[in-house]
């Protein structure tokens, strides 16, 4: 008798600690809080997420992502980490399919550590163009959804009962100092993803294992291999990256036996149109890919399938119609999906400090670049013999010509073929930089400097070179509010907004909110999620009636 | 003689094989390894040819020493090999891999530091000075609101002809010399001496405060080392902050 008492208080004392540990680690993993629990495809999923200080030294930018359960990565962004907060967004694909996903984030100096763990959300997702839905995928186990505990220092004063269109006033009270994190949001209610989505603990995993921990601070880590492209060896040539619309920028990277190769694009915000050369004098041709940074989370879970109720479905039939008349009615917003912007991580052009800077606008119009550098480039020698043009620059401090080929870039950009420069008319030209030093960068050295920058910044010229490689790399995401339609006063168009609030709340205090509904009936939750200083999660949440 | 142009030979071909360059590409390269993918960022600068005059005069310390350069954006390259280049106020740094010498991009650096016969000599690169813009290095004794700063400079003057230790004869002569300066962001630089009377003039207000905490301690400034002191004495009595 005694013994099993033993083995049962040994059993509640290993319950106990394993649930203690689980509420504790919440202070030491991301906490991803979404603004909706479902979304319909070409919508945009709002994050906001929660990271401890103890993950600081990790580095400030936090990778989004959206998983589905077969562990595909389906879109995601990168982030800035201000104090313990960071928020961004995931653009739905359009042609997503209805389902449940995964939303999650993951530091990439985290990326090996070998119990990588981030709280999570089950988001579903509604294709537009469905008509009916009938059953959903759920998660086999609904015990996974971490539970979240009702809160009575938080207390939210608002009216039980609104009309169509009124203006919603109300009030958050967070009585005391207890919590961490606060968030507040207020979405109609969708009855199946109410039940079935939550907070997921996910057990993150490495796919990706060439990608290095690196502790990515005010820039994004871009990854990439190079092969050969007929045997699709690994490659090991030196791989120079340029960046278009940053002229005084430039890095190189010595691959590994496996061909990768990994940049930090410090500071580059928005999508960042990257040129990839490998450094070679032979003739083979390589090819050049970048590996996307993604750590898969959908490992451990199971899925079932649930046929929906008529009022679930019926709900979700509405949101979908709701979408096809928001489209309809105010089309779909131009984002500017190309904008990009990147300050120089150097003080001055990676090349040093120009002795030239030859603006030809100022002259008379040449016709061709020998005349050019024969009218305006001191220091510069253009041969073209037989159809070969070669450069040479002066050493200035050694008053002798070097007698090897400059470094040349059009438009920030290395070129190595110097038959691109014989047709450039003066009219063309924008600026031309001369440096007339050897100069070091890192482990290269450069026999002087020849950089055009082209009025033209479309870079036609490189279409069809052989081992030049143009890729796209989505960098830090420009910083935006959450960017819900705003209300309408016409009242001869729809107002089908389900969303209407999504704010990080401060702490202590009365949080005062206000927002004007939509036509849209139902029950709206307004709804306050926090963490606790002690790692638990809370909830506490107001129904209100829209008739 | 028939060796003599073997090895000759063999030597050229030896060295045109260590560099791997690739010329016509503009770019040139060397044993190139896993040490030149800084990825946070990379030194820049221009090729320093090294002189016997400048080896012998106006390079410190004597040889290549252990530094650390700490970049204006916060990074951070240490292990490499330095030395200061006092005569045209450069910083010079020892690439290993492409085994040559540059003078290191000036705007890239906030500070660098050395240890020079046990001591750490710490460089700082000042970027304003009475709101002109400066680039300048001077070693740093003492950081606060009020810090010790040291110019080194070389000092040139013509002297009777003598012969050199590499047998040439010369007529001019090189000299290390230091100024030192209290620098504070309101005041800028004021050159002084190494003496109390320094002090006074720098803080004329605390004149009497500074006689007695001098006297109390039996402080006699008259080096680097007492004037350092000295300013911690002000800090800790709260003359300057």
């Amino acid at each position: 008798m005694n013994r099993i008492l033993k083995i049962v208080f040994f059993v509640v004392c290993a319950i106990a600690g394993m649930k203690g540990s689980a509420q504790h680690s919440l202070n030491d993993k991301l906490v991803v809080f979404s603004d909706r629990n479902d979304c319909i495809s070409g919508d945009t999923l709002w994050l906001k997420v929660y990271v401890p200080e103890t993950l600081h030294l990790y580095g400030n930018i936090i990778h989004l992502q959206l998983e589905s359960p077969h562990g595909a990565r389906l879109a995601g962004g990168a982030v800035k980490i201000k104090g313990n907060h960071a928020e961004g967004y995931i653009a739905i694909p359009d042609s997503l399919q209805t389902g449940l996903y995964f939303a999650h984030a993951f530091l990439n100096a985290q990326r090996k550590n070998k119990n990588l763990q981030c709280v999570g959300r089950a988001v579903y997702v509604y294709n537009r163009f469905e008509e009916t839905i009938e059953e959903l995928p759920v998660l086999k186990n609904t015990g996974n959804f971490i539970p979240e505990q009702n809160t009575g220092a938080v207390e939210i004063d608002v009216a039980s009962n609104f009309q169509q269109r009124m203006q919603v006033d109300g009030t958050i009270e967070i009585a005391n100092d207890d919590f961490a994190y606060i968030v507040a949001s207020a979405t109609i209610i969708d009855p199946f993803s109410e039940k079935n989505t939550g907070f997921l603990n996910f057990q993150l995993a490495d796919i990706n294992s060439v990608i290095p921990p690196f502790e990515e601070k005010d820039g994004v880590l871009l990854s990439g291999q190079l092969r050969e492209k007929e045997s699709g060896k690994p490659a090991q040539e030196l791989v120079l990256l340029s960046v278009v619309g940053s002229e005084s920028y430039f890095d190189y990277y010595f691959p590994d036996s496996g061909g990768s190769f990994h940049f930090l694009l410090r500071d580059a915000i928005g999508n960042a149109n990257l040129i990839l050369q490998p450094l070679t004098t032979s003739l083979q041709e390589y090819e050049a890919e970048l590996i996307p940074n993604f750590v898969s989370g959908v490992q451990k879970i199971k899925i079932d399938t649930a046929l929906l109720t008529p009022p679930q479905q019926e709900a979700i039939t509405n949101s979908l119609k709701g979408t096809f008349l928001r489209k309809l009615f105010y089309g779909v917003p131009l984002t500017n999906r190309q904008a990009f912007k990147m300050t120089n991580p150097y003080p001055v052009p990676f090349f040093g400090i120009t002795d030239n800077h030859v603006v030809p606008d100022e002259f008379f119009d040449l016709p061709d670049f020998k005349e050019i550098s024969r009218e305006l480039l001191l220091g510069v020698q253009y041969r073209n013999r037989k159809d070969e043009a070669t450069f040479r620059i002066i050493n200035s401090r050694l008053d002798n010509f070097f007698n090897s080929e400059p470094l040349r870039l059009i438009n920030g950009i290395p070129v190595f073929k110097n038959s691109f420069f014989q047709n450039l008319k003066s009219s063309d030209i924008a600026a031309i930089d001369i440096v007339k030093s050897e100069r070091v960068f890192g482990d290269l050295r450069f026999n002087g400097v020849l950089a055009v920058s082209l009025k033209d910044k479309s870079n036609s010229w490189l279409a069809q070179q052989p081992n030049v490689f143009q890729l796209n790399a989505a960098c830090i995401q420009f910083p935006k509010q959450t960017g819900y339609l705003a209300a309408t006063n016409k009242t001869m168009q729809p107002d089908t907004r389900q969303q209407f609030y999504n704010q990080q709340l401060k702490g202590k205090g009365v949080w005062p909110f206000q927002f004007m509904l939509s036509d849209v009936k139902g029950q709206l939750e307004i709804k306050v999620e926090a963490i606790t200083k002690s790692g638990e999660l809370v909830k506490t949440s107001k129904i209100i009636t829209i008739q | 003689m028939s060796s003599i142009r073997k090895y000759t030979i063999a030597t050229f071909c030896a060295l045109f094989a260590l560099a791997v360059q690739a010329q016509d590409l503009g770019i040139t390269i060397y044993k190139l390894n896993k040490a030149s993918n800084n990825m946070q960022s990379k030194l820049m600068g221009e090729v320093f040819t090294l002189t016997s005059d400048a080896n012998y005069y106006f390079l410190y310390p004597g040889d290549w020493v252990t530094g650390t350069i700490t970049l204006v954006n916060g990074d951070v390259h240490d292990k490499l090999k330095l030395r200061y280049q006092a005569k045209s106020d450069e910083l010079i740094s020892y690439n290993e891999n492409g085994h040559f010498l540059f003078s290191v991009q000036k705007d890239q650096v906030k500070s660098f530091s050395f240890v020079d016969e046990n001591i750490t000599r710490k460089f700082i690169r000042l970027t304003k000075l009475n709101n002109q813009h400066s680039s300048m290095y001077l070693e740093e004794l003492y950081n606060g609101s009020t810090s010790l700063l040291v110019n080194w400079y070389i000092f040139e003057r013509t002297v009777s002809p003598y012969v050199d230790k590499n047998g040439l004869t010369r007529a001019v002569e090189y000299r290390l010399q230091k100024e030192y300066y209290l620098y504070g962001k309101q005041a800028g630089l004021q050159k002084i001496k190494l003496n109390r009377r320094a002090l006074y003039l720098q803080f004329p207000e605390n004149k009497k405060e500074i006689r007695k905490i001098l006297r109390q301690r039996q402080l006699l400034v008259q080096n680097e080392q007492s004037m350092v002191l000295a300013l911690s004495l002000l800090k800790e009595n709260g003359i300057i902050e």
